[in-house]
């Protein structure tokens, strides 16, 4: 099932300065996901979530509104940023300059066999460049 | 607290699908989208006076308004932020996406056009009505969660089948009292694009101009590149303030 057993993905209760972040992803494809009000929310990693299906990468239209490091979109479509090793130095460097944080950015490819609902299809030239990251195979 | 990023990916129910969108209302921005909070009215950013103006004065005199007049606001707005870019130790990231972010906001050979009427936020969802959410256009019409509405041309970015009016209690369950703060009435309801003389043509429908003079005294008008930005869900968080041209 998709929903955490603390049922804040999707919100059950009112509470909306409860923000989420993902912080940890293991080989089966489960995703940690950590809540804190929102000015609190900051974590020594963050993962930023990718699906790769037939050499092309997806991004989840779900967590573009969900999570906390939201709008990567814009980055990728607006400002043409065509890689994540550029996207994270982009990150980085606005969480150290808004907040004051050092984290460290992880990429999690999740690798399918079918094509993903709800996700944006990214750029033919996308790439992901050097950068930490995790593969996951389905 | 493991979250199945496989089940996200393919058996992601539409109601999951569509109460996860609309969990992400709150207070914090995120790092490039911005909340309703931020915003105000600026002197000598489009209204929909000027717009409106302009677009008659399109239609009945054949004058239209170049891209230099266009922008003379958002190149205003840019330059103070050069100036606070250059202060960031990191500038040569910032010097990256300068030149992107710049084309971003004054080179599109057309902008969308909104409306959003900021003090009118709702208690309820309502069937057939456009609401800014969280830097998108969503709409509920009978069955259906509409994502990146566009109410010009009537057509949407994603179609989701929903029970909406559990949708709607849902909203209210988990917004509660704060729920008018997150879904303001708004609408994309012109559009103008540059031709080979740099000349901008509005495009207005009678249905989007009727919207627009009936919107709510206290909105703002705000833009978004048509070129790169029509396809993905999240497309009026980093808005664009066109000239005020018609009032010029």
């Amino acid at each position: 099932m998709l929903q955490d057993k603390n049922e804040k993905v999707i919100r059950q209760d009112d509470n909306i300065d409860i923000s989420c972040t993902i912080t940890e992803v293991n080989s089966q494809g489960k995703a940690k996901v950590e809540y804190a009000y929102f000015k609190k929310a900051l974590y020594p990693i963050s993962h930023i979530i990718f699906y790769e299906y037939n050499n092309r990468y997806y991004y989840p239209n779900a967590l573009e509104f969900r999570l906390i490091d939201n709008n990567i979109l814009y980055l990728t479509e607006e400002l043409e940023i065509n890689s994540v090793e550029k996207m994270f130095q982009m990150l980085t460097s606005s969480m150290n300059k808004e907040e004051q944080w050092s984290n460290e950015f992880v990429a999690a490819i999740v690798h399918l066999k079918t094509k993903p609902r709800f996700c944006h299809k990214l750029s033919q030239d996308f790439t992901i460049g050097n950068v930490k990251r995790e593969d996951i195979y389905e | 607290m493991k979250f199945d990023l496989l089940h996200l990916a393919n058996q992601i129910t539409n109601e999951e699908y569509v109460k996860i969108i609309l969990s992400s209302g709150d207070y914090y921005p995120g790092f490039y989208r911005f909340t309703m909070g931020d915003r105000n009215f600026e002197d000598g950013q489009l209204s929909i006076k000027g717009l409106v103006r302009a677009y008659f004065e399109q239609m009945s005199l054949d004058k239209t308004y170049s891209r230099k007049e266009w922008t003379a606001f958002t190149h205003k707005r840019l330059t103070p932020q050069d100036e606070r870019s250059k202060e960031r130790t990191d500038f040569s990231v910032y010097e990256l996406l300068e030149d992107k972010y710049k084309q971003w906001q004054l080179t599109p050979k057309e902008y969308d056009i909104a409306v959003i009427d900021i003090d009118c936020g709702v208690q309820e969802l309502q069937l057939d009505q456009t609401y800014f959410f969280m830097g998108s256009l969503i709409r509920l019409t009978h069955g259906k969660f509409l994502i990146g509405y566009d109410y010009l041309r009537d057509t949407w970015l994603e179609e989701i089948s929903v029970d909406t009016d559990a949708i709607i209690s849902y909203t209210k369950s988990i917004y509660a009292t704060n729920h008018k703060e997150f879904f303001l009435p708004a609408d994309l309801i012109a559009s103008v694009a540059f031709n080979d003389q740099e000349q901008g043509n509005i495009t207005m429908t009678d249905d989007s101009l009727s919207r627009a003079v009936t919107s709510d005294a206290n909105n703002i008008v705000i833009a978004s590149n048509r070129d790169v930005s029509s396809n993905i869900p999240i497309r009026w968080a980093k808005d664009i303030l066109l000239s005020d041209i018609g009032q010029q």
